[in-house]
Parts: C-alpha cells; structure tokens; sequence
C-alpha cells in the first residue's frame, strides 16, 4: 500500500533521540514562526511552512525533507499541550469544520474564523 | 440557641462550591474519555471502510496512539481532514487517485511512529501534574459525595432491617437484643464503615477517571497508582485513624474501607462514572438528615432506662472469688477501705483506696502507712462482674472467672493508695470489679474493703483493638 514510503522513515530507523529532538524544536519555531497572530489550519502551517523554508532547508542541510509532514501535528499537539497554542474546531468557508490553531493569548479566547488561504 | 449567619453560609457556600467543582472537574474529564454525540470534533469524513487505505493507516496509527477515546477521535478527525486536503492538492498537481493518497500518507510517515509521538506529545509532565491535582480535588468531591450516598444506602440497609426484624417478630421468631450497649455500638460501627467504604471507592474513583481524563492517559494506567495511594490513605485511617467503641464486627468492617477503595479504582475502570444529578444529592441529603432525626429520637426514647438493681445481700456480690474479707484485727479499729474510680471514655481509669473512718465517713486520721504495717504486697484487682442489664439486674462478681482480669500494684500517694489501669485498652472490659487485696501477716491474700463496680468500654483504632492483651 505504499504505507512505508514516507521520507520519515529513516527516523525511525535508528536515528539518535537527540536528533529527533533537534527536529522537533526546529519544527516547533518554525510553525511559531509561520503563525504569527493568525488562525491557520495544520495543511494552511505546513504550506507556509514549506514556502518560507524551501531555500533555508537546502543550504543548511538541516535534513528535513520538504514534503515531510511527519512531524507536523506532533508539533502542534505538542506546542498545544504545552500551552504555546490554543485550538478549536471553525467552520470554513465551505461550511465542513476544521481544526486551527492560533498563538495562545494572555487573555482566554476562541478563535474567530478560518481565513481563505 | 444562636445562629453565626455568616459563618453558616460561608461554610454551606464553601463545600457547595467544592461539591460543584470537583463535578464539573468529573464531568470535564469524562467526556474526554468518551465521545459523546455533541463533541464537535465527530468523524467529518464519511464513508471509509476499512479496506480503503485511509482507514487501515489510521487503524495502525490509532492503535499506537493509546489515548482517551475523546482525543483519539479528535486525532483522526483531524488527520482525516489533512488527508483530504492534501490528496486534493496532489490531484491538482497531476497525481492520480490512489497515487495521490500513497504519496499523502507517506508524507505522514510510519502510522505508528505517528501515533507514538502524537501519544508522547499528548502525555506530557504538565498534563501528568494536571492529574495528579485534579485526581486530589475530584477525589475530595467523590468522598463527600458517596458520604452522603453512603448514608442514604446505610439508612436503607438500616430500614430493610428493621422491616425484616418486624416481620420475623410478628412470625414468633426470637431475635438478640440489638439495643443493649455492645449490640448498639456494632450498629453504629456497621453503618460508619458502611458509609466510609462507599465514599472511599467513590474518591478513588473520580480520582482515577479525572487523572486519566486530564493527562490523557488510559484510565487502568493511572489505576494502579491510585489505588495503591488509596492502600495507604485509606487503610491507615480505617487501622489508626478511626477511634471509638470497637468490635471483632466493627474491625472487620474498618478493614473493609481500604478494600473498597481499591475495587473502586480497579474494577471496571473503563466504563464511565454514572451521572450523580442535582436530585440525587438532594435526596441524599435528605436521607441524612431524615437518619439523624431517627437516630436521635431513637437515642431520646431508649436512653432514658435506668439499670435496675433489685435490693441485694454482700454475699450475692461473691466477693470471696477474690479473695476472703480482711480479718478486723489487721484493720484500723472500726474503719474500713473503700475504693473509688475515675474515669473518662479515653483515658485509664485512676483507682483510689481511702480508709474511711464509719462515724464520720471522712478520710480518717489514720494515713494508709499505718495500715500497712499488716500487710504487704498491696496491689488493685479487675475482676470480671456481672453483665449490667435492665433485664437481670445482676451485680458482683461474675464467677465464671477464676482469676483477675488485670492487676496493677498498689502506690501509696498520700493518704491513699492509688492505682491507673488501661480498661479501656481491654477487648474483654465490660462490667468489672476493683478490689484492694494484700497479703496479710500470715502470709494469705485478703481482701481490703468490698472494691468498686465499674462499666467500661473499650475505646481505641483498630490496631489497639488488635493489638490488645485480651
């Protein structure tokens, strides 16, 4: 089924712990970065994600794959549990509900709408 | 009787207020542990059966997720959602169908090693934290809560019983006595133990399931910690914490507390608490307040009889079980000893011997050294006496004991002779006997006066009563 194709899987092929860590928080500024005060969905991050890196990730050989998405919601779940984002399910602008994320607030509150992107 | 208004309401508001947090606390994490037809987060993507490649992704990725079932149907619901943005974007791109959803499931890596780091990033030390306080609060909420269910169950229990016992009597069935002194205090044993059990397994309970509910993670994975902390909090307190009248009866309940604690957090852990309504604390409430009306009106109408005592001769007392009276010449002339006890309900019983002049029933001049001279090896002995009831009426010594039940050694403090003796330490205590004996110049042991009665009680945790010489 082509289940085992993913470019993560030489991860966890014998990749050191550190170095996942090492990816989880470069991920983890990156989609801090790629937010920035909007409400964005997890494919909307990894598309902004993927156009701002594109360049910096093949000159520094930081060694993520540019169609990797293997580590994209564990981030943001894990940037979620740790307090640096708030979520919610929003209705599109086709009416099916999806799952967006902002930058959590000092001041509780629910995120307003999913932007077109 | 005056009312501190303000201090009443604060302590009313302040328990409603932890009564009601604690279950919102409950029912918060309850629905994380279950899907509920109003969770927002329901699957959005229909029509996936499970040979479509989709679902057996998210069927080993859900596998090694191991989350409450709340966040696993978040997780898919999520990813489903991703998937299908993402195919569409690859079939925008040129790639066809089932190539578009190799390359979009690919991209998401191993199912496994996904749902191993969304349970990783889910289960988090705060998370943890989280439940550990969450489970303390909701455990405090649960154990005042099934207090007070404990109480109505007790109160029911209490009833059937009654209806049962009046039947049995209608029908000429002889019953025990359920309202003498010892019978009474195992009831009462019975019913706090009753009521303790049901509040220690419903604290246990909501414990576990908010910890689980707020750290996500399974329900049985906490349990086992819970219910060891529940070991320790609870059977210390029911072992050394519950002090008071106890029995073989009432120790075997107490013990049972701790047990209940842990069944609690252990069986069928899984299944979700039931709903404890408005309408059900109210009746409970009721329930507690409609049995301590009972039980004081009972207490009103049956404590009231006196033990009665039918006129009786010194030789009915047997008092020679314990020895034989003092011959009057080894006692100061015309005085005699008598001996007075004090005592409270958790405190020794202090013995006083006094030599009493008969004229004047003061002390007399004479200071207890003078008396000694005659005699040696003083000492205070608890006999067994005779079971005080309202129906026999028996007193003295009960001769179905050969020997003391305890001896203390006489101290001379003064003009008297003082002693202090542990009754209250004493499974086998009831109705007893102190009499002031000595060994008199030729050698045999006496009797000094005719001794005091006294009823006693043991009073103690069920580690005293276990560890109790008799």
């Amino acid at each position: 089924m082509g289940l085992a194709d993913g470019a993560a899987m030489s991860r966890s092929d014998g990749s050191g712990a550190g170095r996942d860590g090492t990816l989880l928080a470069l991920q983890s500024n990156r989609v801090l970065e790629a937010l920035d005060g909007e409400v964005m969905t997890g494919p909307a991050i990894f598309r902004r994600i993927s156009e701002r890196s594109e360049e910096d990730s093949a000159a520094s050989g930081d060694g993520v794959q540019p169609n990797d998405q293997s580590l994209l919601y564990p981030v943001l779940h894990s940037l979620e549990a740790g307090w640096k984002l708030q979520a919610a399910w929003l209705s599109g602008p086709d009416g099916t509900k999806h799952r967006a994320y902002m930058k959590r607030r000092l001041l509780p509150g629910r995120p307003g709408r999913i932007p077109r992107s | 009787m005056t009312i501190n208004w303000l201090f009443a309401v604060l302590w009313i508001g302040g328990w409603g207020a932890f009564l009601m947090t604690a279950i919102w606390l409950v029912r918060r994490s309850e629905r994380r542990l279950s899907v509920g037809p109003s969770d927002p987060y329901a699957p959005i993507a229909p029509g996936l059966d499970d040979s479509d490649p989709i679902s057996a992704y998210l069927a080993r990725m859900t596998k090694a997720l191991a989350l409450p079932a709340g966040d696993v149907a978040e997780v898919r619901a999520e990813l489903i959602d991703h998937l299908q943005d993402s195919i569409a974007t690859l079939e925008a791109e040129g790639f066809e169908r089932q190539e578009a959803i190799r390359e979009a499931l690919g991209r998401l890596g191993p199912p496994a090693e996904l749902g191993r780091q969304l349970r990783a990033a889910h289960q988090s030390t705060r998370r943890l934290l989280a439940g550990v306080g969450g489970g303390v609060f909701a455990a405090g909420g649960g154990f005042v809560l099934g207090y007070l269910g404990g109480a109505a169950l007790a109160l029911l229990l209490a009833l059937v019983l009654t209806a049962v016992a009046a039947v049995l009597t209608l029908v000429g069935v002889r019953l025990p006595d359920i309202t003498s002194s010892s019978s009474g205090y195992a009831g009462n044993s019975l019913m706090l133990s009753v009521m303790l059990a049901v509040a220690a397994a419903f604290a246990t309970r909501y414990a576990v399931r908010t910890c689980a509910g707020l750290s996500r993670r399974a329900p049985r994975t906490v349990a086992v910690f819970w219910a060891a902390a529940a070991i320790l909090g609870f059977g210390w307190y029911a072992l050394f914490g519950l002090r008071g009248q106890q029995s073989w009866l009432g120790v075997a309940s107490e013990v049972f507390i701790p047990l209940a604690a842990v069944a609690g957090a252990l069986v069928r852990i899984e299944r979700p608490m039931p709903h404890v309504g408005r309408w059900a604390i109210v009746c409970s409430a009721i329930s507690v307040g409609v049995l301590v009306l009972g039980l004081a009106a009972f207490s009103g109408s049956s404590g009231g009889g006196a033990i009665q005592v039918d006129a009786y001769q010194p030789a009915d007392l047997h008092l020679d079980t314990v020895a034989p009276a003092a011959p009057p010449a080894w006692l100061p002339a015309g005085n005699y000893v008598v001996t007075n006890q004090d005592h409270g309900q958790a405190s020794a019983t202090h013995i006083d011997a006094q030599v009493i002049s008969p004229s004047s029933g003061a002390s007399a001049s004479l200071t207890f050294a003078t008396v000694l001279i005659n005699w040696r090896d003083l000492r205070f002995e608890a006999w067994h006496g005779q079971p005080m009831s309202q129906d026999s009426g028996a007193i003295g010594i009960d001769t179905h004991y050969t020997s003391a039940l305890t001896v203390q050694s006489a101290v001379l403090q003064g003009k008297s002779l003082q002693a202090d003796f542990q009754f209250e330490r004493m499974r086998d205590a009831r109705s007893l006997w102190v009499v002031l004996t000595g060994v008199g110049p030729d050698g045999n042991r006496y009797r000094l006066g005719d001794g005091s009665p006294n009823m006693t009680e043991f009073y103690g945790s069920a580690w005293d009563w276990l560890t109790a010489p008799q």
